[in-house]
């Protein structure tokens, strides 16, 4: 009986034929989460677990004060799906938060929230 | 999930009113989200959300009082009706070993529940759902082993909270989840004990939870690489206490379950120590090891999704 079930229940793993394919989580970002940089970064970068859709994911980066200071322009590097970029302005010393919002290639949803700091010029590394 | 946190106290305790338990549930979940938090499936009770899921196996060993040793096979599919409503199918198989004794194995009781994901905050990280779970006796469970006689019903509280909006950063990993039930026995043990039923049985489950994977993700990236940063260090308290009228041979039970969970992309796997915390609940470690499957990632467009959307 036990084998049975055994049996059943792979068998149900692979019924239905599809990919797996998971939810798409945040695996490393650049600048760091939570981490003090001292040169301001051009761009954010996240590489999640899984493959994203850019049409129908954002990378909003936002300074102490609220104002958006990306170019909101997500997009995948050269390709690479689980990989997504946004552009952003000069930014200033100061504290920065970064929400995302991620469709994955499977259209499952995930989002997540991180900050990071850009030092004041002169501050060791 | 559905899980009848119970059943994992009574194994310990090696009594020999094994037949009296309830059939256990074990673990499982999918992806209860609730905002950036994700609630793993604990290991001796149930999820606060409710998902496409399969547990296979969770096994629980158990040396028991003396020379007898525990061992409980067990198995879970949840599926969602809808996006906020499933339905659980809980099933095991008990097997009993004595020095000097042939070995005693049998099946549990079918338990299966209707579960809703009532309300969830996405801002506040917070989940609660609300259950209904039937015990089946009868063909399907092997009296005296692993099924009684007689089934029950329960009415069941979840919640999930996780901590994010607290001002500590290296606090918000922590996230809190619960469940609680009321078993209404088919049959209500009486006065002498003779008639083979069950007491009315309350229980409540807790979990602390420090979510590495959050860490790395919302809150500091602190190095831990891709296995260290998928692991969720958690400890497990369960509470079982016959509610008012005769409980000869069924006392309170206080378990704790100190463990981890390992978070894969389709998958996940709990490993927990059962300590007794009173000496109903036994008087030896145990061990729980529990295998489980997100349908919803492996199997997206069929069993991983819900029937009516």
């Amino acid at each position: 009986m036990s084998a049975r079930i055994l049996t059943l229940g792979l068998a149900l793993l692979l019924a239905g034929g599809a990919t797996a394919e998971a939810h798409a989580f945040l695996r490393t970002a650049t600048p760091p989460v939570g981490a003090t940089v001292t040169a301001p970064p051009t761009e954010v970068a996240i590489t999640f677990t899984e493959g994203v859709e850019p049409k129908f994911s954002t990378i909003e980066v936002r300074d102490s004060g609220g104002a958006r200071v990306d170019r909101g322009d997500p997009h995948n590097p050269q390709g690479v799906q689980t990989r997504l970029i946004v552009s952003l302005g000069a930014l200033k010393p100061g504290v920065y938060s970064v929400n995302w919002s991620a469709i994955s290639v499977d259209t499952h949803h995930t989002e997540g929230k991180f900050t990071f700091t850009v030092a004041p010029p002169g501050t060791a590394p | 999930m559905n899980r009848v946190h119970r059943n994992a106290a009574l194994a310990l305790a090696g009594v020999a009113s094994l037949a009296a338990v309830a059939a256990s549930a074990p673990s499982a979940f999918a992806h209860v989200i609730a905002g950036v938090r994700v609630f793993p499936v604990t290991t001796t009770f149930d999820d606060p959300g409710v998902g496409d899921e399969l547990t296979l196996p969770q096994i629980i060993w158990q040396r028991g009082a003396g020379p007898q040793d525990d061992t409980q096979v067990q198995w879970e599919f949840d599926k969602r009706i809808t996006p906020t409503t499933a339905l659980i199918y809980n099933h095991g198989f008990d097997i009993l070993s004595m020095a000097g004794s042939k070995t005693r194995t049998g099946f549990e009781n079918v338990v299966v529940t209707g579960k809703w994901q009532a309300f969830t905050s996405a801002e506040h990280e917070f989940v609660v759902s609300v259950g209904v779970g039937r015990e089946f006796s009868g063909g399907t469970a092997t009296q005296g082993i692993g099924g009684d006689q007689y089934g029950s019903t329960s009415p069941n509280l979840y919640f999930g909270k996780g901590l994010g909006d607290l001002p500590i950063g290296m606090l918000r990993p922590f996230a809190v989840t619960g469940e609680f039930s009321y078993a209404i026995p088919d049959r209500r043990l009486n006065s002498t004990a003779s008639n083979n039923g069950n007491p009315a049985l309350f229980s409540g489950s807790l979990s602390l939870q420090y979510s590495l994977p959050y860490l790395q993700s919302q809150v500091k990236d602190v190095g831990l690489g891709n296995f260290f940063g998928s692991m969720v260090p958690l400890v497990e308290v369960d509470y079982t206490s016959p509610t008012g009228g005769p409980a000869a041979g069924n006392p309170a039970t206080l378990l704790i379950a100190p463990g981890v969970i390992y978070e894969g992309d389709t998958y996940q796997v709990g490993l927990s120590a059962l300590i007794p915390g009173n000496k109903a609940a036994g008087q030896n470690v145990g061990f729980l090891l529990q295998v489980h499957f997100f349908l919803d990632d492996i199997l997206p467009n069929s069993l991983g999704k819900p029937i009516f959307n």
